[in-house]
């Protein structure tokens, strides 16, 4: 099966005057039919950097990004205008991602009115499907974004990415800015839509958690390079990057017995723009050796189907 | 012996008797050196309640506020301008959720926390200082002390706030969602530094979140907090264990968790209300899979076990199946 979108060996450096910043460097994954891959990592990693390399409001400085086997950069006029109506995206904040001006009928309408080729009255009818496809209803289509909750303003904007029938969501920590029992409604309509829809998904999240819930596969991401990937279940339980190690320690369960962090991470994220030589995260990791601080560990494959960049883990070190 | 003792703390948006309310007849107790998680959605009222104990609402809430507030047998609601500046920083002191809010962007991290220490009687203040920042592990703590907080991480800056905020050694800190701007692996940190901080200071801690991780992590005790009222209250194990209210029931089991995967979570229906919108009786009725003709009521809070409570006309009979 090929992959709707991947990324190959993906990198932007800004140029900044404290001299360049690696937002994100070598990062390659693949987007297939049907499929959640979810992205982990903490602020500052490059989840909204690949982000928006994706969504063509940046361009790559290393790699590139294909849509079905073709370069971005490299695509048609109509080509482009397939892949905006393909991949479509819903941001975490819905205050700042929905027209405040505009009625939701209208806010719908956009994508479908700039990349499909549906007449007037084909358009409104996919307005009114799609708003009850996320548990809203036809008549709120005539309503402004201001009339409705966080929640409800959400479910608006996954209705507005799902109009282009896309074959792929990129979902932006859709929930992050969400009150808990809201957000597990997003979430059970995300699951919902996906597999009614069919969608493959690409989710970004900094917590581990919700992407266990969501997806099938994991990538994790420390400093903008990718240090691990595998089955969510594996991820999630069975972790073998000290980094993800921490960062699943770091998830806390809604349960006072639950164990404390074994290795509870040291110091802080390092700034992009003085990245750690070697390993990125030998700075904080309490395995490190004299290797670590000197030479970069390759990803490399394991029985399981996942990948983990560390020289510990794949020298049998610990 | 009770640190901090709210009776029936009622907020209105003015002084008007018929305006919306935030805060409605809440009572809650903190006792020395405990950590009570203050749980709740937005628009709970919950970081009213925080505001109120220190008087910093402001004056239209003010002006809507009445019941009492009990420290040391005195009403926090009656105070005047010197006990109220008595009373702040060296008693109780206040970690936000922003530390950029907290710290005065133009002066040195040093000149914050002398500021706070000369306030508590010291003369040794730059060493003091020092110690502060060594205490909160802060790295270099003596070059420290010129920065400025736009050059600390977010981490970094809530441990300065943490070290201004227990300068005077307070008997109570009320931390308003003092995690939530942070990252995963800061989150952790801080929230075991905080602990460490506890240990050593015997300080009380009020604690706002809506993160029942955070909440299992640090807390012994719980208050749940729904549409302006308490609505559940025990200590940390039974409410995760044993919860009754319908409320905490359901929004514990919509919390996802890294150890399974269903392929559904459950949910609570509807959004909260909003402010002035609040429905009649129990507020959670409209929401609550349990509810019958008797939540058009308003259930009061019922003792189910020796520290365990519920203002829920089910509660006893959950208890009984």
């Amino acid at each position: 099966m090929n992959a709707i979108l991947s990324t190959h060996a993906l990198g932007r450096t800004f140029r900044t005057r404290g001299g360049p910043l690696h937002a994100l460097s070598d990062v390659s994954i693949d987007c297939m039919p049907r499929h959640s891959l979810g992205v982990v990592g903490e602020s500052g990693c490059g989840k909204t950097t690949l982000n928006r390399l994706i969504l063509m409001l940046d361009t790559p400085t290393e790699g590139e990004v294909r849509f079905k086997g073709k370069p971005l950069r490299m695509l048609s006029v109509a080509e482009r205008r397939a892949y905006r109506r393909a991949v479509q995206p819903v941001f975490q904040n819905p205050y700042s991602s929905l027209n405040p001006r505009l009625r939701v009928r209208r806010i719908i309408r956009e994508p479908l009115a700039a990349n499909t080729d549906l007449s007037g009255p084909q358009i409104d009818a996919r307005v009114d499907e799609v708003l009850e496809a996320v548990g809203l209803t036809a008549r709120d289509a005539n309503r402004l974004p201001a009339e409705f909750s966080g929640g409800q303003r959400q479910r608006i904007a996954i209705a507005r990415a799902l109009a282009s029938k896309p074959e792929l969501m990129l979902l932006d920590e859709p929930v992050s800015s969400q009150d808990i029992s809201i957000r597990a409604q997003i979430l059970n309509v995300l699951t919902e839509l996906r597999d009614e829809y069919g969608l493959a998904t690409l989710f970004v999240s900094h917590d581990l958690a919700t992407v266990r819930f969501m997806c099938d596969e994991v990538v994790v991401i420390y400093l903008g390079r990718i240090v691990e990937h595998g089955p969510a279940n594996l991820i999630c339980t069975a972790p073998r990057h000290p980094y993800t190690q921490a960062l699943l320690a770091a998830t806390l369960p809604a349960d006072p017995d639950a164990p404390a962090m074994a290795v509870p991470p040291e110091g802080e994220i390092p700034s992009p723009l003085a990245p750690p030589p070697g390993c990125a995260y030998h700075t904080r990791c309490p395995f490190a050796r004299e290797i670590c601080r000197s030479v970069r560990p390759r990803a490399e494959a394991d029985e399981a189907g996942g990948a983990v960049a560390c020289h510990m883990v794949n020298q049998g070190g610990w | 012996m009770t640190l901090l003792s709210i009776r029936n703390l009622t907020v209105r948006l003015g002084r008007d008797a018929l305006a919306p309310t935030i805060l409605e007849e809440v009572s809650l107790d903190v006792m020395p050196g405990e950590t009570l998680g203050l749980v709740g959605e937005s628009g709970s009222g919950k970081s009213t309640l925080g505001m109120s104990v220190l008087r910093l609402t402001p004056p239209r809430l003010a002006e809507g506020t009445s019941g009492e507030i009990l420290w040391d047998g005195r009403d926090i609601l009656t105070m005047r301008g010197r006990d109220l500046r008595a009373l702040r920083g060296a008693e109780i002191s206040m970690i936000l959720q922003d530390p950029m809010a907290s710290l005065n962007p133009v002066f040195s991290i040093g000149s914050q926390l002398t500021e706070a220490l000369r306030r508590a009687g010291r003369s040794d203040l730059m060493q003091a200082a020092e110690a502060a920042l060594a205490e909160v592990r802060i790295p270099s703590p003596a070059e420290r002390l010129r920065s400025y907080p736009h050059q600390m991480s977010g981490g970094m800056r809530q441990r300065v706030v943490s070290a201004i905020g227990l300068a005077q050694e307070p008997r109570l800190i009320i931390c308003d969602e003092p995690t939530t701007a942070l990252d995963a692996t800061i989150q952790y940190q801080f929230l075991e530094l905080l602990r460490a901080l506890q240990g050593a200071h015997g300080m009380a801690m009020l604690f706002v979140t809506h993160d029942f991780g955070v909440v299992a992590r640090i807390c012994d005790r719980v208050a749940v907090m729904y549409a302006g009222r308490i609505v559940e209250t025990g200590p940390v194990r039974e409410i995760f264990s044993n919860p009754r209210h319908p409320y905490t029931r359901a929004l514990l089991a919509a919390v996802p968790s890294t150890s399974t995967a269903p392929d559904r979570l459950p949910v609570i229906e509807g959004a909260p209300p909003s402010i002035g919108n609040r429905p009649g009786g129990c507020a959670f009725h409209p929401r609550c899979p349990m509810a019958g003709p008797d939540c058009q009521r308003q259930p009061p809070m019922e003792r189910l076990a020796p520290r365990h409570e519920a203002a829920c006309w089910r509660a006893r009979e959950e208890a009984a199946a």
